[in-house]
């Protein structure tokens, strides 16, 4: 009698692959991963909130300091005329530190919008000088981003997002899969830091506009518009770069009583 | 919004990944199981001797390759797993399917051939990147071994 | 269980062949060895935490093999083969096959 198999074996089938649910495993690992990535990206805020204003304000300067406001056409040189004496009343009462400076641009757009960048330059498009008619409502739209600049916002958000974006490359490095579900997670919870920035930009621009006029009837004229245009975007706030337009709002009107 | 909607298109890739993927290799050991039944009788060794009753046949080579590819879950999984360290759980089910699969079919071939075993078996393993730098996108097995024929007397 | 590569046990009689049988395993390192990797992947050297990930696997793969084999009622693998693959970066897979036999002194 041979001492050899007459027929292969039929061998238990959970010794190569494991009998756990793949769906355990998966939210095992995703619970474990988005824990690790939330306390990285939040380090990283902090520590790029704190450090950032550190760096002198004239180096910021220094880097666009060659941007020149180029010729406004004819149309739109009343606006800017305007636009300029509204930014005048607003930088006096601005009570910035004595070495930042700020610079005024027109943008020929007709999307209404507004926003400040490095080394204080704060750019207003045609679109929002056209839609908001009152001084006041300008004023406010002006201030809320000299506030931004005042707080050092712009190199704030701009370090956040590099260092952010450095550390995830090494960690994941050419991990196709998981950059995809990584990535956006978060970026998502650093818009959560720019949402904060928005607020206190706003309390900022408050203050200001209470020091530079009488009646503060139509300050919030750009943002009863904008929450007009667009309504409130409720649950998807936490996608948004800018808080959602109705919560902004009330907050305003209470500190503008 | 374009931050939603990406995570709109991953959340549905990993579904269907997921329900045809779990569909698919149910379906893929059913068969295998199956067929292994089918072929008992072919025995696999690795020895490289031929056992001393099968050592007047006939030998010839054969072999049997399979590619099998992973679903989106699993890939996804892996990926999450490459970051923390550990046992790939999502890949092991892979390979044993496509070991099994290849082995199968170069029984399937010895079976042709009128043998009654093979012996020798080795393996090959080899990746074959779907999108390149995005991970595994598929891979080869290889079994190949000697069959040893029966000689039918003149 | 007695593991061997060749195709006998020294001192050992073969009683009975059981058939083939495999161990595998598909492993990998958390991202910090892998980025410490790539670092030393510029001087040079061994790359301990991937050697301790391909002897981790190894190992396993063997002890499953063994679990196999002790299923059948075998007391040894002969012939035993490793088979290693890189399936995803920083991951590899280890496979390990041999016949499993009864053995007597």
């Amino acid at each position: 009698m041979s001492n050899y198999p007459s027929e292969n074996p039929q061998l238990p089938e959970d010794i190569n692959i494991s009998t756990s649910h793949p769906l355990k495993d998966f939210l095992v690992l995703l619970v474990g991963v988005g824990c690790i990535v939330g306390l990285l990206v939040l380090s990283i805020s902090l520590l790029a909130t704190y450090l950032s204003p550190l760096v002198p304000f004239s180096w910021e300067h220094q880097v666009l300091e060659s941007w020149q406001q180029p010729a406004v056409d004819e149309p739109y040189q009343q606006e800017f005329e305007r636009l300029l004496r509204v930014f005048k009343l607003v930088e006096k009462q601005s009570e910035l530190e004595t070495d930042m400076t700020l610079h005024i641009h027109h943008m020929d757009s007709e999307i209404p919008n507004a926003f400040a960048t490095l080394g204080g330059h704060i750019f207003v498009t045609q679109g929002l000088l056209s839609q908001v008619q009152s001084d006041t409502g300008l004023a406010m739209v002006i201030a809320h981003e000299i506030a931004h600049v005042k707080h050092r916002h712009p190199i704030q958000a701009l370090s956040r997002g590099v260092l952010i974006q450095l550390v995830m490359a090494v960690i994941l490095g050419d991990n196709g899969m998981a950059n995809s579900l990584i990535s956006p997670s978060g970026t998502m919870l650093a818009l959560k830091f720019n949402r904060d920035m928005e607020y206190q930009a706003d309390e900022t621009a408050v203050a200001i506009i209470k020091r530079s006029f009488e009646t503060l009837d139509g300050a919030d004229e750009f943002f009863r518009i904008a929450l007009e245009e667009h309504g409130s975007s409720g649950w998807s706030d936490v996608f948004q770069t800018h808080p959602d337009m109705a919560a902004r709002l009330v907050r305003i009107r209470q500190a503008l009583k | 919004m374009d931050v939603l909607f990406q995570l709109g298109v991953f959340i549905t890739l990993l579904f269907l990944g997921y329900v045809f993927g779990r569909r698919a290799e149910a379906r893929h050991y059913k068969t295998i199981r199956m067929r292994e039944r089918a072929f008992r009788k072919i025995v696999v060794l690795n020895e490289r001797f031929p056992p001393p009753h099968l050592c007047q046949h006939q030998s010839t080579m054969v072999c049997g390759n399979v590619v099998v590819s992973v679903d989106y879950f699993k890939v996804v999984v892996a990926g999450l797993r490459s970051l923390v360290g550990g046992r790939m759980t999502s890949y092991e089910s892979l390979l044993d399917r496509g070991r099994r699969e290849a082995i199968l079919r170069m029984q399937n071939e010895a079976k042709n051939l009128g043998a009654e075993a093979v012996i020798n078996l080795k393996f090959e393993t080899s990746q074959i990147s779907g999108q390149a730098g995005q991970g595994l996108g598929s891979i080869e097995v290889l079994a190949y071994g000697t069959a040893l024929i029966p000689v039918i007397p003149e | 269980m007695l593991i061997s590569n060749i195709e006998i046990i020294p001192n050992k009689k073969i009683v009975q062949h059981l058939g083939l049988v495999q161990g595998s395993t598909v492993r990998a390192k958390h991202a910090g060895k892998d980025i410490m990797a790539g670092f030393k992947n510029i001087f040079g050297g061994e790359l301990s935490s991937y050697t301790e990930l391909l002897q981790e696997s190894r190992e396993e793969a063997i002890s499953r093999m063994s679990q196999q084999a002790a299923a059948l009622g075998a007391n040894a693998v002969i012939n035993v083969r490793f088979s290693t693959s890189a399936i995803a970066a920083g991951a590899s897979e280890i496979l390990a096959y041999g016949t499993a036999v009864v053995i007597e002194d």
